[in-house]
């Protein structure tokens, strides 16, 4: 099963890093917007901490993974 | 607490007072400035509610009411120098302020326990070089977190650079963190002469995080993001009971000295439409605890008009508990590493959120006040815990 995951995962990153097509500066009009952020949201930053507590897992979404009581 | 918020709020309107000086003396001059200026302040408060039936700190039964009001106001400032490039420097601090009805259970001879309510305080200092010449930035941070049985020293180092005409983004950071806790046993576990001279114990935490940010055409970006997590020290939570079957007396939670944690994540935003964007994330997850999870969330983003965005979101989140784990009554003979704690148990959760975004094309009364962002959540997990999140964030540009 996580071979499998893994798999798909390294074919997905593949497949996307092969297809992107260029955008030049004056393209990245919608990129640019706040939205379009690849980082979560600070209004979010409160959901993230208590998931981290209530949770098992963490990580890899730009929240805590130590540094407090209560943080696994 | 009323203290703390007049302090943040003294100082909150002292940034102000020098946005205003600085943008007098713009006007006033001809030279071309690469003076400290403000580039945006965010400040979010939030207020968060859950009930449930399985508090650890009575061994997997009991009351898991809480209650936590969170404020912060995070500074980010910027000097730009003759090359072009720039120094961002960052200020933030933080405040919560939280009461809990299981913690009161530790220590019942106490009317109110100290851990029955607790305030605690985290700044964090941050300053990076981004130099434009080569797109590159480093950074770095130093954080603290204070709070009554609780002290948490942490740093971060984060490189990111632009390549492929920068379509392509790599960013690294390595977080640390040294900790340091009060030993708060049950009441009946501790030594009958030191009832509250609690040991200190040591917790680390060290965090490589590797990310690519992609640009797939002028619609869409993703973001593959690999984190490698090792914990060492006291991992377990002092003060959690656990119950075997047939005793009439708790033991202590026991839990391994170091864990190693895996998550995965890859975001990915779409631009539906100039009404729509699409934001999506997924993260696997694994730790030698044996606890495996898969997360899934996604928002829209829906322009009403120029000035207001409703924002529906849904998470979705598995995970198999961890081989550490079980409930209470359910050993009969006690095991080497064992917890009660539901938060490591199997469980299934759900978040549904609804976010609004006021952002008028000049500002709130003042182009100062650039947006005001509300959102309502509710989280729900199949082992009876539900909770409720208010967050408001407000954005001055």
């Amino acid at each position: 099963m996580k071979k499998l995951f893994l798999m798909i995962l390294f074919l997905g990153a593949m497949s996307i890093i092969t297809s992107c097509a260029k955008v030049l500066p004056h393209q990245r009009v919608y990129l640019n917007q706040s939205d379009m952020e690849l980082s979560s949201k600070s209004i979010d930053k409160s959901e993230m901490n208590f998931e981290s507590y209530r949770e098992g897992a963490s990580g890899a979404n730009g929240g805590k993974v130590g540094g407090g009581c209560g943080c696994n | 607490m009323k203290k703390i918020s007049l302090q943040i709020f003294a100082f909150f309107i002292s940034i102000l007072s020098v946005w205003g000086q600085e943008n007098t003396e713009a006007n006033e001059s001809n030279y071309e400035k690469r003076n400290l200026k403000i580039e945006e302040v965010n400040i979010l408060g939030s207020y968060y509610t859950q009930d449930g039936n399985n508090s650890g700190v009575t061994g997997g039964i009991g009351s898991e009411k809480l209650t936590d009001y969170s404020s912060s106001i995070d500074i980010k400032m910027v000097k730009p120098t003759s090359k072009g490039n720039k120094h961002l420097f960052g200020v933030n601090v933080g405040v919560d302020y939280y009461t809990s009805a299981s913690s009161d259970n530790i220590d019942p001879l106490l009317v109110t326990s100290p851990s029955y309510s607790d305030i605690r305080v985290y700044p964090t200092l941050s300053y990076a070089f981004e130099n434009s010449n080569n797109n590159s930035v480093i950074g770095g941070n130093i954080s603290f977190s204070s709070e009554f049985d609780y002290i948490s020293r942490g740093g971060q180092l984060n490189y990111s650079k632009a390549f492929n005409k920068k379509q392509t983004e790599w960013v690294a950071k390595l977080n640390v963190f040294f900790d340091e806790l009060q030993e708060i046993k049950p009441y009946e576990l501790r030594d009958s002469g030191n009832i509250r001279n609690y040991q200190t114990k040591t917790r680390n935490t060290f965090n490589l995080s590797n990310a690519i940010n992609q640009t797939i055409n002028s619609r869409i970006q993703m973001a593959l993001i690999l984190d490698i997590v090792y914990q060492n020290g006291y991992l377990s939570t002092p003060f959690n009971r656990f119950y075997t079957k047939g005793a009439s007396t708790a033991v202590l939670e026991v839990l391994p000295d170091s864990r190693i944690k895996v998550p995965i994540g890859l975001r990915g935003n779409i631009f539906l439409s100039d009404k729509f964007i699409l934001r999506n994330f997924y993260r696997f997850y694994w730790d030698d605890w044996g606890v495996v999870s898969n997360t899934f969330q996604t928002e829209l983003n829906a322009k009403v008009n120029n000035t207001f965005t409703l924002s529906p979101s849904v998470r979705l989140y598995q995970q198999s508990g961890s081989k550490y784990f079980y409930e209470k009554n359910e050993l009969t003979q006690l095991a080497d590493f064992r917890t009660s704690d539901f938060d490591l148990s199997n469980f299934q959760s759900i978040f549904a959120g609804l976010g609004l975004k006021i952002q008028p094309k000049n500002g709130i009364i003042s182009p100062l006040f650039h947006s005001i962002e509300l959102k309502y959540g509710y989280y729900a997990r199949t082992n009876g815990l539900n909770a409720h999140l208010v967050s408001a964030n407000i954005k001055i540009k």
